[in-house]
């Protein structure tokens, strides 16, 4: 997979949205037209030769047309529902052909012929009997299957229909995963770059990627919209330490904000310890967000003695996210010594950060309950208030982590 | 001479309605259509897989769940049980008790535990003071505000202000959300963050359906022909209407029973206001006012998968009270922002859907009633023929059948979720018969609305008599 210049994946999607919605309303234009030159065929060539008033004609053409389209719809449901039984009867019937066939294929007859032709006129029966019997073979029967899938062209198929709707994208994804890699591997690949495909696709990539096929998928997941990311989130976890070991150190010291912000809140997501040194340098990065998702990792990223003094310095930044995750950090790494930094959070004019402060000041043991005790009797009242709710916490053993 | 000016005044006025209500069913049909195209490309549910990766992410960003509440002591306990049991890995409920004269916040304290929290509200939205927020001392994410009554807007502003997610969920107390609608939700925001301000979602009628452990289980029709005439109603403007609209990026409403909005928009555009019965309507035409003033690029979406379900009036007293409450804050909302109107400068929403909202939402039921006073004095007065007047009548009830019957049939071939048999026909007859007497009615409903809205009648919370979901063994 090659790197390519980052663009930002919601105006991306966004253009391809626009372009589908005009799409879909020039449809819809071109129905309502349709409808109306029907109405408009009638009066002329039919109504108004009965009838001469010309308001009067165009009314009655008006209700054929509505009646008829009244009629048309009542009639598609019924034939709709028809069809499908129909198709399921269908299915009971041919399935069994189709199967004694592809085990004659296995055992090496050659049945390509009908097999082709089952595939014009039975192609859905064709294809699940294809991906149920390849799954239940391996090795070299599992081969020939998956190279018959190619010879009929259904691997084309798959990808086709996996950028379609979500029922097609899921069965034809779960098709091509059960084929073996040579055959289904690289049309997975091309999906995987792209929506919206992607995600399905990048799942089913993940648990059999090489390493190096890893890095390009989870460069290409951090470019995909947040969706993308969300989906895939768990299945990368599994790979999470060798990621920390290869790209993501790569990526964060790129310096591209919005990878380098993706990648973060990526491993935050995984909530596992790896270590990522690299991190440590982006708790005093000139993006506030940047700042505050790496300040929100220190208690992940193994490399504890150098990411304190970095938190007591971000309690006292002058963006209140990063206060807040230097806070929260704080309060998760339980840090030594941080108490008289937190207390003078617990002044701040910012409710927000003012309480928080509290809240972690419970968290950090006797030292801080010492700080909380004072801050009872503090002139301040809604220091006073949070201190009391912070303690009360501690002593029905309620964690503010929660909060954090 | 005054015969034949006579004449002239009648038929102007006349062909004036005819046309009127040619544009009026013409956008209407053509909206169905743009719905059926948009329902099967843009509406698909999650697939399974997707679905189970998705609640299962840690990459899911936080909602907070406010629900306005009012003297629901009776109902409070279920629906806060039931918002707690939302399929969603990180969120938060915001409970507002907008001064309840009655038990809601003893029996919220009792049920579920609630202990004084010094929590601060980091929004900065006028409200109302607020007495004293709550939270749950159990295993459960629930925040109950209690403020001084101000109104629905008012408390879904207090709500905003101490909700701590960056997106933010508005619901009905009264309501009953479907355990996937929050994910369902959040798809197009995680689809397009940095656009995506707001998302809408489907209402449906809840009367006849079974409930058990505060969640739809089966969906039927009801016995009662006036809660599935309001059903075909909602199913033609959610999923008629809506859909056509979002689809253009001009969805003018975001029903106030079900809509996520993206925290900094709303305290951005100053929150939901007070002033207004149609609270729900005005925000969301502030949100396009304010981000096509500000020309910077953004989508309202819409969502017709996940659904909020909810119990319409039974009677025809309290629905007449409902109707002409929507239509007073249709009217409102659009006098408020009466600058947007054929206005270039606000693109598709200035130039057709808030025309469409002020000309056939606002002014239609008015024209609809001259059209009827029209046709029956041209009666009297022998200017119009009885067999033409019939035909005309006959034309505009079969555009409403043919709009009725594709709204079910939409329904029926996307979302699919009334079973089929005996319920399904009995929705057709519906769709059919709501054209005879009920639209009509709601007609004159609007009107009196529109009146009471010219004559500036202030809102209220709107609340009406319920019978209650008809719950199901094992609940």
């Amino acid at each position: 997979m090659t790197r390519r210049p980052v663009s930002s994946p919601g105006s991306r999607a966004a253009r391809e949205t626009d372009w589908e919605c005009l799409l879909t309303v020039g449809k819809a234009a071109l129905v309502v037209g349709g409808v109306f030159y029907t109405v408009w065929w009638i009066h002329i060539h039919e109504v108004s030769r009965r009838i001469t008033d010309a308001p009067l004609s165009l009314a009655i053409s008006f209700l054929c047309v509505q009646f008829g389209i009244i009629a048309v719809q009542l009639i598609a449901s019924v034939v709709i529902k028809n069809l499908r039984a129909a198709k399921v009867r269908g299915s009971r019937k041919w399935r069994p052909v189709i199967d004694e066939h592809l085990s004659a294929l296995l055992a090496g007859e050659d049945r390509i012929r009908q097999l082709r032709r089952l595939r014009r006129t039975r192609p859905e029966d064709l294809e699940e009997r294809l991906v149920e019997t390849l799954r239940a073979v391996s090795g070299e029967q599992g081969r020939s299957l998956s190279h018959l899938a190619v010879e009929l062209g259904l691997v084309r198929r798959w990808e086709k229909l996996a950028a379609r709707g979500v029922r097609q994208r899921e069965q034809a994804l779960e098709f091509l995963s059960t084929l073996s890699p040579e055959a289904g591997g690289q049309a997975l690949r091309r999906l995987a770059a792209t929506p919206p495909g992607q995600a399905a696709a990048c799942r089913v990539l993940i648990p059999v990627a090489e390493p190096g096929e890893l890095s390009d998928l989870f460069l290409a997941i951090l470019r995909a919209p947040p969706l993308v990311r969300a989906m895939v989130a768990r299945d990368l976890c599994a790979h999470a330490e060798s990621l920390a070991a290869g790209v993501i150190p790569e990526v964060l010291s790129r310096g591209e904000e919005a990878e380098v912000m993706a990648a973060l809140d990526m491993v935050h997501g995984w909530n596992r310890v790896l270590r990522l040194p690299a991190v440590v340098k982006l708790m005093a990065h000139s993006n506030p967000e940047i700042r505050s998702r790496a300040l929100r990792l220190a208690p992940l990223i193994a490399v504890r003695r150098e990411t304190a003094p970095s938190i007591l310095d971000a309690m006292g930044d002058s963006d209140t996210r990063v206060q807040l995750a230097a806070l929260a950090s704080a309060a998760r790494m339980r840090l030594d010594g941080a108490a008289k930094a937190v207390e003078a959070c617990a002044h701040s004019p910012d409710d927000q950060i003012s309480r928080m402060a509290c809240l972690v000041l419970g968290s950090l043991g006797p030292e801080g309950h010492t700080v909380l005790e004072s801050k009872i009797l503090t002139a301040d009242r809604r220091v006073a208030a949070w201190a009391a709710e912070s303690l009360a916490r501690v002593r029905i053993g309620r964690e503010p982590n929660r909060e954090f | 001479m005054i015969e034949s000016l006579a004449h002239r005044v009648f038929f102007v006025f006349e062909s004036a309605i005819i046309l009127y209500c040619f544009a009026i069913n013409t956008t209407y049909f053509f909206l169905t259509v743009l719905a059926y195209f948009s329902l099967r490309k843009h509406h698909q549910p999650c697939s399974s897989a997707e679905r189970d990766a998705l609640l299962k992410s840690p990459l899911m960003p936080a909602i907070s769940v406010v629900v306005p509440t009012l003297n629901e002591a009776a109902s409070c306990r279920d629906s806060v049980a039931s918002m707690l049991a939302l399929n969603y890995p990180n969120y938060e409920v915001v409970v507002v008790n907008d001064g309840s004269g009655d038990d809601t916040l003893r029996i919220l304290t009792e049920e579920f535990h609630l202990y004084k929290s010094a929590r601060a509200a980091s929004g900065t939205l006028s409200t109302r003071p607020i007495r004293q927020i709550y939270e749950s001392a159990d295993p459960v994410r629930l925040v109950v505000v209690d403020k001084e009554n101000g109104g629905k807007a008012d408390a879904i502003n207090a709500g905003l202000n101490v909700a701590s997610s960056p997106l933010i969920m508005v619901v009905d107390s009264d309501s009953l959300i479907d355990r996937d609608g929050l994910f369902t939700m959040v798809r197009p925001y995680l689809e397009d963050p940095d656009r995506v301000i707001a998302v809408g979602g489907t209402v449906r009628v809840v009367n006849g359906c079974d409930v058990a452990h505060g969640q739809v289980r089966t969906i039927r029709s009801s016995s009662s022909h006036l809660a599935n005439f309001q059903s075909i109603e909602y199913l033609r403007a959610f999923l008629g209407g809506r859909v056509g609209f979002s689809l253009m990026n001009a969805l003018m409403i975001i029903s106030g029973a079900f809509g996520l909005f993206r925290r900094d928009a709303l305290i951005e555009a100053g929150g939901f206001d007070e002033s207004t019965v149609g609270e729900d309507m005005e925000v969301v035409v502030r949100l396009h006012r304010l981000w096509r003033t500000k020309k910077q690029p953004y989508r309202i979406a819409y969502m017709a998968a996940p659904a909020c379900w909810t119990e319409v009036p039974h009677s025809l007293k309290i629905l007449q009270r409902q109707r002409k409450r929507w239509q007073r804050g249709t009217a409102e909302s659009m006098w408020r922002h009466r600058a947007m109107l054929f206005n270039p400068r606000f693109g598709v929403v200035g130039m057709f859907s808030f025309p469409y909202f002020a000309i056939f939402e606002m002014l239609g039921p008015a024209i609809e009633c001259l059209g009827y006073l029209l046709t029956i004095l041209g009666l009297i007065f022998q200017m119009i023929a009885p067999e033409v007047a019939l035909l005309f009548f006959v034309v505009a009830v079969g555009f409403g059948v043919l709009l009725s019957t594709s709204a079910l049939l939409l329904e029926e071939f996307t979302v699919h979720r009334y079973p089929s048999g005996w319920h399904s026909y009995r929705m057709l007859f519906s769709a059919i018969a709501e054209n005879f007497g009920f639209r009509q009615l709601m007609t004159l409903w609007r009107v009196q609305g529109l009146i009471e809205a010219l004559k500036g009648k202030k809102g209220d919370w709107g609340a009406m008599e319920r019978r209650g979901f008809k719950v199901v063994a094992g609940s």
